[in-house]
């Protein structure tokens, strides 16, 4: 009896890996389709793409999938846009990988995620792709590391309502917004190089988006430098109010350490801590606390920031009888409260942070990932919970409640639509573009139709 | 009998609230209703001698008897206004004092290819922005225009007729916000029959509150010149 049990444990066990025991490997040659591969794939498969160029948008929506480029003699495998087609890779399906790409001349994202957890996007090269570069959205343990980003009119790296990622080791240049960490939870921002952006790193809350918070943020050893590029996101987008000329944005977001970082030539400020009125007045969200509260702000270097501020930070340095922007600049809304802190403050030009109070923390090296050890658990879904899921992985993404974010305000969707769910239904089957300064809907035609009917139902009822 | 009825009609829907047309302006709706009555034309020139009592010769609109401007607004929006108020969708409401004026003459207009005439008489006339009447913080009207108006009007607020959405850029800013407060106030577009109407009902109350109307309205209006 006592040999049985160990004997029925070793079978059990050799059962559950067998999934990874008959994980096949699957090429996909120049002239193939990646698509047709993952249609293919089981989980634990690992998708082998050589070099070539791939015309395609690539849909992944069932668990453990790895996408990996080859590259052979510094040839890599190219998706190729064509600016005609709206994303490169689309992944709901969890403990999903992708790797070794070259992205280019897509209109929406390069890689986005939707709602799938467990998600590790590195080593990819994103050229001119649009909206967003890398953009896991409402997903829980994350990695992205190892990217190159550039000429993306939103952000390059868009962490939106996730929980648990990890960022590191990125460079982004020539976007608008460098990596944005957005209405999420627990992320580490390490070791990037954000340059030559509108703005470098920004950690905030979009509000009238199904999740509410930002909080517990580590940004770390980043190179923050020279990020004075004019904005050229859509104009009346959120995104094209962000003034140039700032390093590092922390607005409304609560529990934010910044560490060890480089921040200098940002012409603005080197970092502004704020309110949520920084970028609009249109902030209102009961749900979202709009205030930036307990920042510690250790040790940092900074230096030859502000030395040409946009118009409204150069009026408020005025009041300061200096024509320059600081290097820090809280003094918006209630950043100046006591509940911030910061250490060797009288190492920086600073505005806003006479009554900011000593850090008792000075660093944060007991702290290594914000990822879960183990990984999360897969989200069960639920007839009850699904459309909520595919509102908030799909929809939210572009849709916010009352703001304009890449689509038009929910709010405006709800007015033009009422008790006619059908409506919507039927349209993002088929998006037909009705708006000359938006851009065309990608299509949701993947969806079934009593899917996109439950999703356009709950749309109708969102209230924030 | 008819027209007096008409002008009763007129007379004691304008007296019921405080969107009160005054004397000046009932004698000009009274007018114009002669005009219309007397007239069996469906010449869009002789129609219109009749709207030209209130909106002026060139459609170029007169505050005083609170009549906007013509020439701004789009002649499809026009074709639906006029028949919204010919068909009682538009200007029914009891506070609807000028409306009400208007729907009387509407009704007038015997059948769609009247109201056609007269829009595209309308239609020949040159566009001008009207007159800045309001002062608003443009900067704020700005950033709510385009977070929540423009995704149907439009970023120059030039009008979407895929979305049946008028342009507003030129239109008399003071037009303008008394038909948002309309909207917003259940006097227009309340009637679930007024598809497009109820719709900018619904937004009507997106706003925070009347200031910001101004800011925005004062916003519209900056783009017209």
């Amino acid at each position: 009896m006592k040999k049985i049990i160990p004997m029925g444990l070793l079978w059990l066990g050799l059962l559950l890996a067998v999934p990874s025991l008959m994980a096949a490997e699957i090429s996909v040659k120049d002239g193939d389709s990646i698509q047709s591969a993952v249609n293919k794939a089981n989980t634990g498969d690992v998708i082998l793409v050589y070099p070539g160029t791939y015309k395609e948008s690539v849909y992944v929506d069932k668990d453990g999938i790895t996408i990996r480029g080859v590259v052979q003699d510094g040839e890599w495998p190219v998706m190729e846009g064509e600016g005609v087609r709206n994303d490169a890779i689309l992944y709901s399906g969890n403990d999903f990988t992708v790797e070794w790409l070259t992205i280019t001349h897509y209109k929406g994202n390069a890689i986005m995620g939707q709602a799938g957890n467990n998600f590790v996007i590195r080593y990819n090269k994103v050229i001119d792709t649009g909206v967003y570069g890398i953009f896991p959205q409402f997903g829980k343990n994350g990695l992205i590391e190892y990217n190159v980003l550039s000429g993306i009119e939103d952000a390059a790296i868009y962490v939106g309502m996730c929980d648990n990622v990890d960022v590191r080791h990125n460079e982004v240049f020539d976007n608008v917004a460098g990596i944005e960490i957005e209405n999420t939870r627990h992320a580490l921002v390490e070791n990037n190089y954000a340059h030559d952006n509108t703005a470098g790193l920004l950690v905030f809350i979009t509000p009238g988006l199904p999740i509410k918070t930002t909080y517990d943020v580590i940004l770390r050893n980043n190179f923050v430098v020279n990020n004075n590029t004019a904005n050229f996101g859509a104009a009346g987008s959120i995104v094209s109010k962000v003034p140039p000329g700032i390093g590092i944005v922390v607005m409304a977001a609560d529990d934010v350490i910044v560490e060890g970082n480089i921040v200098s030539g940002n012409k603005t400020a080197g970092i502004v801590i704020t309110d949520l009125a920084f970028i609009t007045d249109i902030s209102s969200d009961p749900d979202s606390e709009p205030n930036p509260d307990r920042m510690v702000f250790l040790d940092n270097l900074m230096f030859d920031n502000g030395a040409d501020p946009v118009a409204d930070v150069k009026a408020l340095m005025l009041t300061q009888f200096s024509r320059r922007g600081p290097d820090i600049l809280a003094n918006l809304g209630s950043a100046q409260e006591p509940d911030n802190c910061i250490i060797n403050r009288e190492r920086y030009t600073r505005f806003g942070v006479k009554k900011w109070s000593e850090c008792e923390r000075k660093d944060t090296s007991d702290i290594l990932t914000m990822r879960i050890p183990g990984g999360a658990p897969n989200e069960v879904v639920t007839t009850e919970n699904r459309t909520k899921l595919l509102y908030q992985g799909i929809c939210a993404g572009c849709h916010a409640y009352n703001l304009r974010m890449i689509g038009p305000p929910t709010l405006t969707v709800q007015a033009l639509y009422r008790n006619d769910a059908q409506g919507i239904a039927d349209y993002i089957a088929a998006p037909h573009k009705v708006r000359t300064d938006y851009p065309a809907m990608p299509p949701q035609g993947h969806l079934s139709p009593e899917l996109r009917r439950e999703v356009a139902e709950y749309m109708l009822g969102v209230t924030k | 009998m008819k027209r007096l009825a008409l002008l009763l009609c007129v007379v004691l829907a304008a007296c019921s609230n405080d969107n009160v047309p005054d004397v000046s302006s009932e004698k000009a709706a009274a007018d114009a209703l002669q005009v219309l009555q007397q007239s069996s034309s469906a010449d869009g020139k002789a129609l219109y001698a009749a709207c030209a009592a209130c909106h002026g010769a060139k459609g170029e609109g007169n505050v005083a008897l609170s009549a906007p401007s013509l020439v701004n607004q789009q002649d499809w929006y026009l074709f639906r206004q006029l028949n919204g108020f010919r068909s009682g969708l538009r200007g029914s409401h009891p506070q609807d004092g000028y409306g009400a004026q208007m729907q009387a003459i509407a009704k007038t207009l015997p059948d769609e290819a009247a109201v056609n005439a007269v829009v595209s008489y309308i239609a020949s006339f040159s566009a001008e922005p009207a007159a800045k009447t309001l002062d608003g913080n443009i900067k704020r009207g700005a950033d709510y225009y385009s977070n929540l108006c423009g995704a149907c009007h439009g970023p120059a607020a030039e009008g979407n007729d895929k979305l049946q959405a008028p342009a507003l850029a030129g239109v008399d800013d003071w037009y303008l916000l008394k038909q948002f407060d309309h909207f917003r106030d259940g006097i227009r577009g309340a009637d679930e029959a007024d598809r497009y109407g109820y719709q900018m009902g619904m937004m009507g109350k997106t706003l925070p509150d009347a200031e910001t109307a101004k800011d925005v309205i004062a916003y519209i209006q900056s783009l017209a010149d």
